[in-house]
């Protein structure tokens, strides 16, 4: 037994292969998005469809996975069916720390079966099981099904290729641990489109018998020195949980999406805030190891959902004009269960109800109304009527009804709950993202530094983080505990520590370097699937003065923020990393 | 010159107003100028706003004028009309 090995599954053969990642490529991209992004660029050609059996699903955990606390998310990646380019996506739950238990530091999935299958893999075998019988199982059923393993698994959405359909981990009934969405980006519909309802892992290894060649004292004593850090500024930071103390933020900075991104505030936000959900809050979920436990568990008028988010809350709250709690859960419950990215769902929704008011599409629904938008969810998901349609996600639904102006989207991804006309900084975080219209690479809603509102600082405040957040994406740190660090980069550099036990040899610098040329691998991979200058584009919404505050972005100024970032990042002018970076980077043609 | 500046959220319980009324000569309406009367008269803001050697500095405030984030201006350039001036309170905490 190797300490990184992958098991690569054909679903086309019904094969199963197991392979040591070369140590060089493994020391020089960890884990995580690094291989997510290494092995994208050397398995999937350019513009291969998503929905084809050469397109792959990846499946990483990271290096400090199971063997320090909190290290529980796992990467997820394909070409996306949304954007055309380079995903991935992060998720919570016990999967990755099974996985490594298994001995395996990845999966990859190529091929397509021509069957229903799930994937097992236990001590005793890895095999495909038929699960024609699963064929339309919600997320939860598929969950309560299989009990006494790691789950994760896909909703009918993916099964009818719904392009912002998600993964979901460990979704239960009664959830022994916190549940975790892959949401972006339509991988779940990936997954669909390989005949691939779930993968169920039950590990057994223990810390000793993963082959590891680890400091233990060492270890003891970061862990210690880890759980001070989380006890005095993670866990006071979360607050309730579930970043829903930004809810009642991004009103009064009046940046929350409402009525499709068209005002930034609505009289009846404070129901939504997390002092609203203080009042109904009955327990929380925490994924294993992690002590911080940011997973909420609500309950109202006979409402419940162990899963609410602030993304969801904006998106498929605010932004539809939905500002009561119970329909809140209820919408978020019916998204999990069909296997709906919330945030995508949200916009679409949004978008379609503007079509509406503006006449442009003829179907029952306004805003605020719960009934029509469960009906408009279940629609999408089973691919009815106009559901049909919406099923391609906003930027195809407005080459349909032509209607662009309406449509908030970069690259099709649709955006999530902070409009950057209040916080310019995430105008051009989503515009350059490398999976389209994302807050997570590079939040520059941050109060924690000083600096001056600038645009050179901004520029590279977004570079930073986008470096930095790559590289702990490698690992894979747990965004919530990384956003409450008051120190980021102390924080940053104890989890070079932690990596350092296990034999490598980073420092900080190195590390943030290790980012630096995973994003201009991604920016690569997407420079060869046509993506340059034209696709780092905001929607016009953005363009166009608010309705309420008046605030816009000038298509100049936005061109200004882009010049300084192409030149910041070594890009030449057409956004493309130049041959003599790449070279710089390691990064091989 | 007439400036309105709008707060919300912390800045607008911390000051405990919610528009303040300012004014500048001619000549002396320059942005950072414009910060620095901005503090000296509310110094309640000066954990978010700071004005140094001509530089301003913010603490996870986004400003926006005339409907225009700052970062846009040249914060030297002389203002030729009235100034709305937005500061929304820092939004952390999350990601």
């Amino acid at each position: 037994m190797t300490e990184h090995k992958i098991l690569r599954v054909d679903l086309s053969n019904n094969t199963f292969e197991e392979e040591d990642i070369p140590p060089n490529i493994e020391e020089k991209y960890l884990g995580g998005k690094g291989l997510v992004a290494y092995y994208m660029y050397k398995e999937i050609k350019p513009r291969t469809d998503p929905y084809s059996p050469e397109n792959k699903l990846f499946i990483f955990n990271g290096p400090l996975a199971f063997v320090y606390p909190t290290f529980t998310k796992i990467a997820i990646g394909a070409k996306s069916p949304l954007t055309g380019t380079f995903c991935d996506s992060y998720a919570g739950g016990s999967f990755a720390i099974e996985l490594r238990r298994a001995g395996y530091t990845g999966i990859i999935v190529e091929g397509k079966s021509d069957k229903m299958v799930c994937l097992k893999i236990t001590r005793d075998e890895k095999r495909l099981i038929e699960c024609d019988n699963f064929r339309g199982k919600t997320t939860y059923e598929v969950g309560d099904y299989f009990t006494g393993y790691s789950i994760l698994t896909i909703g009918p959405a993916g099964e009818n290729l719904v392009r912002f359909a998600g993964i979901f981990i460990d979704m239960r009934s009664r959830p022994l641990s916190r549940p975790g969405v892959a949401g972006r980006g339509g991988l779940g519909a990936v997954m669909g489109s390989k005949n691939l309802k779930a993968i169920i892992v039950r590990g057994w290894m223990g810390l000793e018998d993963l082959g590891l060649r680890i400091d233990l004292e060492k270890r003891s004593q970061l862990i210690n020195r880890y759980m001070e850090v989380l006890k005095k500024e993670v866990v006071p930071a979360i607050g309730l949980g579930s970043n829903l103390p930004v809810f009642k933020l991004s009103a009064e900075a009046k940046i929350l999406p409402v009525k499709n991104f068209r005002l930034g505030v609505h009289d009846k936000w404070e129901e939504l805030t997390e002092d609203g959900w203080r009042k109904i809050f009955v327990g929380r979920h925490t994924c294993p190891t992690c002590p911080v436990a940011c997973g909420v568990k609500v309950r109202e008028a006979g409402k419940q959902t162990g899963k609410i988010e602030y993304e969801t809350v904006a998106m498929t709250g605010s932004n539809i004009l939905v500002v009561d709690r119970p329909h809140v859960i209820e919408l978020d419950e019916v998204l999990n269960a069909l296997g709906l990215d919330t945030i995508s769902a949200g916009n679409v929704a949004a978008f379609a109800t503007e079509l509406v008011e503006r006449g442009i599409l003829d179907y029952p629904l306004k805003w605020g109304d719960v009934e029509g938008y469960k009906r408009f969810y279940y629609d999408i998901a089973y691919r009815r009527g106009v559901g049909d349609i919406f099923a391609e996600g906003v930027a195809r639904a407005a080459d349909h009804f032509n209607a662009h102006e309406y449509a908030v989207h970069i690259k099709g991804l649709e955006i999530p709950a902070y409009d950057p006309r209040g916080v310019v900084g995430m105008a051009l975080a989503y515009a350059t993202a490398d999976r389209g219209g994302d807050h997570l690479r590079a939040w520059t809603v941050v109060a924690e530094i000083s600096m001056r509102p600038s645009l050179e600082d901004l520029v590279k405040l977004v570079i930073h983080l986008q470096n930095r957040n790559a590289a702990l994406w490698t690992l894979i740190a747990c965004d919530n505990i990384v956003g409450g660090f008051a120190d980021p980069e102390a924080g940053t550099k104890l989890y070079v520590e932690m990596l350092n036990t296990l034999g490598y040899e980073y420092d900080y610098e190195r590390f943030i370097r290790l980012g630096e040329r995973i994003y201009n691998l991604t920016r690569l991979i997407n420079n060869l699937d046509g993506i340059y200058r034209d696709r780092d584009a905001l929607p016009q919404r953005f363009h166009e003065k608010r309705e309420d505050t008046g605030w816009r972005i000038a298509p100049d100024d936005f061109r200004r923020m882009l010049d300084l970032y192409y030149r910041y990042r070594g890009w030449d002018e057409r956004g493309a990393p130049t041959e003599s970076l790449l070279k710089d980077l390691g990064i091989l043609r | 010159m007439k400036i309105t500046v709008k707060l919300y959220g912390i800045l607008r319980d911390l000051v405990k107003r919610e528009t303040l009324e300012l004014s500048c000569e001619d000549g002396e309406c320059v942005l950072y100028r414009i910060f620095e009367k901005i503090v000296q008269t509310y110094p309640e803001l000066k954990n978010y706003i700071n004005v140094v050697d001509k530089e301003i500095y913010v603490r996870g405030v986004n400003i926006i004028v005339n409907g225009r984030h700052i970062m846009f201006y040249d914060i030297n350039e002389i203002v030729k009309e009235d100034l709305l001036i937005d500061i929304l309170p820092p939004v952390s905490g999350g990601s």
